[in-house]
């Protein structure tokens, strides 16, 4: 063996060397792997391209509330439903609109979020009125959606979603705070506003959907507060079915209603008075709709709205009545002022602190 | 002789919830078992009153008033609800009759 290879600076040489050549090596492979995956990434974005991805604009009608104009609004997010099923892109166009409601803004949030589950990109434009604009930002509409201006606004209202947790009282009292806040710069409670919350959050639970297992549908409540008219408005909508594709009626108001005699409104009439059996055959069930009704009737809510499929009832008004274009799901709006909160004392801050539900 | 009292703001929650635990948090099944049927034996034990106090939560669902009385009466039988239990409600009087009404209801069913 030559001199040369037993000396230790051949031997550091051929180590730093050999590391060198080590790292070229790792350093090669990955470069080679990148290039797989660019191109890839190429062939995929290229077959994509050929596929037609048509965006659909849709143009939501100028009174964008459901509570106002229920007609123009369900046939609005029926669109909105069928695009999303096709997974066509969809372009909203919201600039054109003059007025604004929180019931409608709920809706929208839940067809877009749901769009977004499923994949299916939806894009808007912002109202072009300023005020109609900023009732918007109001509502925490921003706060689900990704927006290209920054919002600096504090939002007046909140919008939750849930979806596995049926039944959430924190959200209810949360809600009711922040409408208080508004009103009478403190927390205070809402009795009847909480009691219907929590009756509607459970009708969601057990019968938003009949091929659904309790729990599974997703639900949104939202609430907001409108210093001008000095009333907290509040939202509830469901994903399910809608009321009239969930509930078994009694067998011989499915006759009716068969032969056309009773409409779906009639039938929402008569399941508010508690004249309508729950489906799950249990006399003491099915309690749920008739407290709301009588929370209304005693004015502990008011203003209350239900659209839930071909049904239109301005229960507040005592108007029940059939719209032609179905509306998927079950939607609940309903207001309070300062009456409604009036009845209560400020709630203690210490008092909420020992809500942990422990056994004595 | 002193009734036994039960607030439910004060010994269960502020906020309460739907009829079943699967529903949600502080539900109506989770007061009867943990509270008003512990509550209501001991009551009738000691040949007291059991007194309710409904005052100071956020409100109440029908379910979750109906699985509490309604099961009590389902269980032990109207006649001894309303022998043993009394109903406090002074911010919601309303209550007070429909709290009755369901345990008339649970007794028929």
């Amino acid at each position: 063996m030559k001199r040369l290879f037993t000396l230790p600076e051949w031997k550091r040489y051929q180590r730093n060397r050999q590391r060198y050549q080590d790292e070229r090596q790792k350093r090669a492979k990955r470069l080679r792997k990148r290039k797989r995956s660019v191109y890839a990434y190429r062939e995929i974005a290229k077959r994509q391209k050929r596929r037609p991805k048509s965006t659909v604009q849709i143009e939501a009608p100028r009174i964008f509330s459901l509570v106002k104009n229920p007609e123009e609004m369900c046939e609005f997010f029926n669109r909105l439903w069928q695009e999303n099923a096709q997974r066509r892109r969809v372009f909203l166009d919201l600039s054109g609109l003059t007025d604004l409601t929180l019931d409608a803004v709920t809706v929208l949030i839940a067809r877009v979020s749901r769009s977004g589950r499923t994949g299916v990109q939806v894009a808007g434009s912002l109202p072009v009125d300023p005020a109609v604009r900023n009732l918007l930002v109001q509502t925490g509409f921003f706060g689900h959606v990704q927006a290209t201006l920054p919002w600096s606004d504090e939002p007046r209202g909140k919008l939750y979603q849930r979806t596995s947790y049926a039944v959430d009282p924190r959200v209810a009292e949360d809600l009711i705070f922040r409408v208080s806040r508004g009103l009478l710069g403190r927390d205070c409670d809402a009795k009847g506003v909480y009691s219907t919350f929590i009756e509607i959050m459970g009708n969601t639970h057990e019968h938003a959907d009949v091929e659904a297992r309790p729990g599974e549908e997703a639900w949104w409540a939202a609430a907001t507060f409108d210093p001008a008219t000095r009333r907290g408005q509040f939202a509830f909508v469901d994903e399910g079915v809608g009321i009239f594709n969930s509930v078994r009626l009694r067998p011989v108001l499915k006759g009716l209603r068969a032969l056309g005699i009773k409409s779906h409104a009639a039938v929402f009439r008569d399941m508010l008075e508690g004249r309508i059996p729950s489906r799950t055959g249990l006399r003491y069930r099915g309690n749920g709709m008739p407290t709301i009704y009588k929370r209304l009737k005693a004015g502990l809510l008011e203003g209350l709205v239900v659209v839930t499929n071909d049904v239109f009832a301005d229960v507040g008004r005592g108007m029940f009545k059939t719209v032609s274009r179905g509306f998927r799901g079950t939607l609940l709006y309903w207001e309070a002022g300062e009456a409604q909160y009036a009845t209560t004392q400020a709630v203690d801050s210490k008092r909420l602190q020992q809500n942990t539900g422990a056994a004595p | 002789m002193q009734p036994l009292r039960l607030s439910i703001a004060r010994d269960f929650s502020r906020t309460p919830g739907p009829r079943h635990e699967s529903e949600g948090e502080f539900s109506g099944e989770l007061f009867y078992k943990g509270h008003l049927h512990p509550s209501f034996c001991r009551a009738r034990e000691g040949r007291q009153k059991l007194e309710v106090d409904l005052d100071g939560t956020a409100g109440f669902a029908s379910s979750f008033l109906e699985e509490t009385f309604g099961g009590l009466a389902r269980d032990f039988g109207a006649a001894a609800v309303r022998d043993t239990v009394t109903i406090k409600s002074l911010e919601e009087p309303y209550l007070v009759e429909e709290i009755w009404g369901f345990v008339e209801k649970a007794e028929k069913s």
